[in-house]
């Protein structure tokens, strides 16, 4: 009772005027100064909340898709504030960035942002650190040292991950479908030539018409001097083309005809499709009015 | 007048004194490694640094208070063969290497670690107004 009574009245001047003083008062308020003086600038819980406004803001850039902005954010702030459990925060987005983009970087840069939480952490153990400044309660170091410590090693075989498949020989890429020969160019030679072979005989029939009629005229009595010449002239003419003819008529029909059927084997071997197949030569008789002869028709 | 016995000898001479000064400045980093016992070595005269010893946080606030007026100075901390993290008074500072960092005249704690591993720790006297360069050694 005495005591409640003797409390009550020292507690007085501490509301109350100055001008009442008391020692017993003034030792209370000196012992209010000094544990004012002692309390620490950080609390573990102080921390926290700190730490979950930091979180929240890299939590809307994680649910936007943006990882590595987040873990940046995370680092910055950790940088500011120099709170181990945001390094070991970075870390571990950094790791999720690297892991998401499979960038040997970002990951390293998780790795970095760890080792710095493990540095801070292990110190916070020891004697030099701010007892006033705590990031965390004691108890919690040892977890966050373990988290921090995970990472590394998770970090470490995700790079090894992503070494491997970047070291990866490329699977070689098929080879396009040789397209199996057709014989296409085979039957364009061979319908050339075929034409070729063609006029020459056509030349052919020509130089002998012309060697003929000149012969005729030769043999004609009533022809002589120069119109004679020129008759002769015309026949020696005639019987060349007619040579030249036939050979080119010969060899271009023969090499010509030669180069279609084995054009058209090769496209039949080859399979061509029903479309191709339709591909043909033709040599087909041509009649007007005036003349006649032969047409040659290529599809291919 | 004198002549040298082996005339070849002037340009050996000559050589050898162009390639000393040479050598020496494509190796500075190995002239100037810091071989102290406590792995920092201070490259500025007026700083004095005590390995190991500890200074307890009234000691810090009492030196903080004695030299608020003073002009600050910087720290220059470099690295050799590692990383490390640099605490000052109790917090972190930020990881080597440090570049012009501002910081108060007077006696500092200081810490330099890589995870568990302490690489030096002690106290260092900062003067003031003065580019404080020192160097730690990763082992």
């Amino acid at each position: 009772m005495s005591l409640a009574v003797s409390l009550s009245i020292l507690a007085w001047p501490v509301h109350g005027s100055a001008a009442s003083f008391d020692p017993g008062a003034a030792y209370l308020l000196a012992k209010k100064k000094k544990s004012k003086k002692a309390e620490p600038t950080l609390t573990p819980e102080k921390a926290e909340s700190q730490r979950n406004i930091v979180r929240d803001k890299a939590k809307a850039r994680q649910d936007a898709g943006d990882q590595a902005g987040a873990a940046e954010a995370l680092s910055d702030e950790a940088h500011k504030l120099g709170d181990p459990v945001l390094f070991v925060d970075a870390a571990e987005t950094y790791k999720i960035a690297g892991d998401e983009a499979r960038s040997i970087e970002l990951v390293e840069q998780g790795i970095e942002e760890a080792r710095i939480g493990l540095d801070i952490l292990y110190f916070l153990l020891g004697e030099r650190a701010d007892k006033g400044h705590q990031y965390l309660a004691e108890d919690d170091v040892s977890t966050q040292i373990d988290r921090a410590r995970d990472i590394i090693t998770s970090a470490e075989a995700l790079i090894g991950e992503i070494e491997a498949e970047q070291n990866a020989e490329p699977e070689p890429e098929p080879e396009p479908e040789k397209k199996p020969r057709d014989g296409k160019g085979m039957i364009i030679a061979g319908a050339v030539l075929t034409g070729v072979g063609v006029a020459g005989l056509g030349v052919m029939g020509a130089g002998v018409g012309m060697g003929a009629s000149a012969q005729g005229q030769v043999n004609d009595p009533t022809v002589y001097g120069t119109t004679f010449d020129e008759v002769d002239r015309k026949g020696k003419l005639g019987n060349t083309l007619a040579f030249v003819g036939v050979g080119v008529g010969v060899v271009g029909l023969a090499a010509g005809v030669t180069l279609l059927a084995l054009g058209l084997k090769k496209r039949k071997q080859s399979g061509a499709s029903a479309e191709e197949e339709t591909a043909r030569v033709r040599v087909v008789p041509a009649f007007n009015g005036q003349q006649g002869g032969l047409v040659l028709t290529g599809r291919f | 007048m004198r002549h040298l016995k082996h005339p070849r000898a002037l340009p050996l001479l000559a050589a050898l004194a162009l390639t000393l000064p040479l050598g020496l400045t494509l190796h500075p980093r190995d002239a100037q490694a810091c071989e102290d016992e406590s792995r920092l070595c201070v490259d500025t005269a007026n700083a004095k640094w005590e390995p190991d010893k500890t200074m307890s946080q009234s000691a810090l606030k009492r030196e903080r208070k004695k030299n608020k007026s003073k002009p600050t100075s910087n720290l220059h901390l470099t690295i050799e063969g590692g990383r490390a993290s640099v605490f000052l008074d109790g917090r972190y500072v930020d990881t080597a290497p440090l570049k012009s960092y501002e910081i108060e005249a007077g006696k500092h704690d200081i810490q330099v670690r890589d995870g568990d591993i302490i690489l030096a720790e002690g106290v260092l006297r900062i003067p003031s107004k003065t580019d404080v360069r020192i160097t730690v050694v990763h082992p």
